[in-house]
């Protein structure tokens, strides 16, 4: 592939950098509700471009479907946990559009402080956030360099695709700021949507029929097809639990909701969301399950590599097959490309809104946008120099990424819901909430019973906001009925 | 199609389609499913599959067609 595909991915970089011109051009103000929210004007279609590009992640390409090769029909369960995110945006996006327009809410914490009127609580949610995000930019600055290697067939080395893709993420990110990050994701949110579906046409043309791939499955690893047991059925629930509540409430997430440019975009965005999870992560399982007929026995960590070798396969036959092939990579490397400009500019917004403008309150928003944008390669030089040499010990701190976003989800969502939920009872569900999942990951312990170790922490943390909403409750009407 | 009448109010959101929602997310996980290997197959796709992923696609239709009437943003609007 090689060559033919270092050539495409070359055009589709000029493209992106094109795009984040043309958002440039488009920018009226320099204000961080311009730069950091496309001035709040996402119709329907740009929205829900920018809604799934940033949803499904390279992880959803490439590590889903090795993990529906690895673990069989089971990850049916990957459309539920897809599905719930929408779900749970359902719970609390429509009122929180609302308040975001009304009060100019430009990062998750503004929502915090105007809701709870605590800073210090702002603070530690807008680092728990921030601590997630870099975990999330991490891990796809990574993959964007295993997939230029792969790509340019070894003529690429991993650094330099590092470099040269998150330097073009840079630049049109801090050209034209979610509106370009928007209008790239459009491209790529197409792109992994129509790759997709053609791998999944080109492997089922090849692998024929599924039932002989499942008869045979029954009888080489039976476990791949059986009936799930009750501690994976548990595992089942608990990850739809933590990816639902973790990634609606992923700080990019909530700023998207604040782009929406009325309730009906957004309302419509949601509607058709709703049904990507079915034509997406369905199709990454009927691949994976697929790819058993063509490419048997891979096992554990080997599994991962199943896209790519399914690829490499079709790309072998030359023709349409190395068309394919090429432009599905070049998907996959959109999908990853698509996320982590998304995440990019969040942190970025945090550090100027939650971090400068509050110890520096004098600075216009001119400035901080400006700071914004410097920041932003601040962090892309941070995550390069981590993803050429990475660290080991301290770093392993930001694994825990849903464990610790979800303990932000109670005091979003129940906070939107429910108006009786007090800031002391929101803080101190946050608190034991993130010191329990904390500990967790100290001690070493993933799950129990099948069910996260984070979602048993998320239900403490809930039942203390439960608690405080009983307990106004109660003195409302004790105040009442005085 | 959209939630918002004329008068710029809000419709309240509809508890049963909610409880319809929660009660086929419990259904999409076939912890209800005896012990087994799978059998019987709807072209290749175990049963307990099959169940699963239609919940999720009833799921998403319930929500693309009563979307107006899942759509509470009146936390938003009394503030």
């Amino acid at each position: 592939m090689g060559s033919t595909a270092t050539i495409v991915v070359a055009v589709y970089l000029c493209v992106l950098l094109f795009i984040g011109w043309r958002g440039h051009r488009q920018s009226t103000a320099g204000s961080l509700h311009d730069f950091y929210l496309a001035g709040g004007n996402l119709g329907f279609i740009v929205l829900l471009a920018t809604l799934y590009a940033s949803q499904y992640s390279g992880n959803t390409f490439l590590g889903y479907t090795g993990q529906a090769y690895r673990i069989g029909f089971s990850w049916v369960m990957s459309v539920g946990m897809m599905m719930s995110v929408v779900l749970l945006y359902l719970t609390f996006a429509p009122s929180m559009h609302l308040l975001a327009k009304r009060h100019g809410f430009v990062t998750p914490s503004d929502y915090v402080r105007f809701r709870y009127g605590d800073r210090a609580l702002a603070s530690w949610v807008s680092a728990a956030m921030a601590i997630a995000l870099m975990n999330y930019l991490y891990a796809q600055f990574l993959a964007m360099g295993h997939l230029a290697v792969g790509i340019s067939g070894g003529q690429v080395p991993f650094w330099a695709g590092v470099i040269v893709l998150a330097g073009v993420i840079g630049i049109y990110e801090t050209l034209g700021g979610l509106r370009s990050v928007a209008w790239t994701d459009a491209l790529q949110g197409l792109l992994l949507l129509f790759g997709l579906m053609f791998v999944l046409v080109l492997v089922w043309q090849r692998a024929g029929s599924l039932t002989p791939i499942t008869e045979r499955l029954v009888v080489d690893s039976p476990e791949l097809v059986a009936v799930p047991s009750w501690q994976q059925c548990g595992r089942w629930m608990s990850s739809i639990v933590l990816l639902g509540l973790g990634a609606s409430v992923y700080p990019h997430a909530l700023q998207r909701i604040y782009a929406a440019r009325d309730s009906l975009s957004l309302q419509r965005s949601l509607r058709v969301m709703v049904v990507m999870p079915l034509v997406t992560t369905g199709v990454v399982v009927a691949i994976g399950i697929l790819a058993h007929g063509l490419i048997p026995g891979r096992e554990g960590i080997e599994a991962d590599r199943i896209m790519p070798e399914l690829l490499a396969a079709l790309a072998a036959d030359g023709g349409f097959g190395e068309i394919v092939s090429v432009l599905v990579m070049t998907a996959g490397l959109a999908a990853i490309m698509s996320t982590a400009d998304s995440a990019l500019l969040s942190l970025s917004s945090m550090f100027a809104r939650d971090f400068v403008a509050e110890v520096r309150p004098d600075l216009s928003e001119h400035r901080l946008a400006e700071i914004g944008k410097l920041s932003s390669w601040g962090i892309i030089a941070v995550m390069v120099l981590m993803s050429i040499s990475p660290p080991t010990t301290l770093w392993r701190l930001i694994e825990i990424k849903m464990e610790l976003l979800i303990q932000v989800a109670p005091l979003v969502i129940l906070g939107v819901r429910y108006r009786e939920l007090p800031a002391t009872a929101a803080r101190r569900g946050f608190i034991v909430g993130t010191v329990l999942a904390l500990i967790a990951f100290a001690l070493g312990v993933q799950r129990i019973g099948g069910i996260h170790a984070g979602t048993y922490a998320c239900a403490v943390n809930v039942a203390i906001c439960a608690w405080g909403i009983r307990g106004a409750r109660r003195s409302a009407e004790l105040h009442t009925a005085s | 199609m959209s939630s918002l009448r004329a008068d710029g109010q809000g419709e309240r959101p509809s508890r049963r389609l909610t409880w319809a929602i929660v009660g086929l997310l419990v259904l999409s996980v076939p912890w209800y499913f005896p012990a087994g290997d799978g059998r019987p197959f709807v072209f290749g796709v175990p049963l307990w599959c099959v169940v699963s992923f239609a919940c999720y696609s009833a799921i998403a239709a319930i929500v693309v067609i009563a979307i107006p009437r899942l759509w509470d943003d009146t936390t938003g609007r009394d503030d």
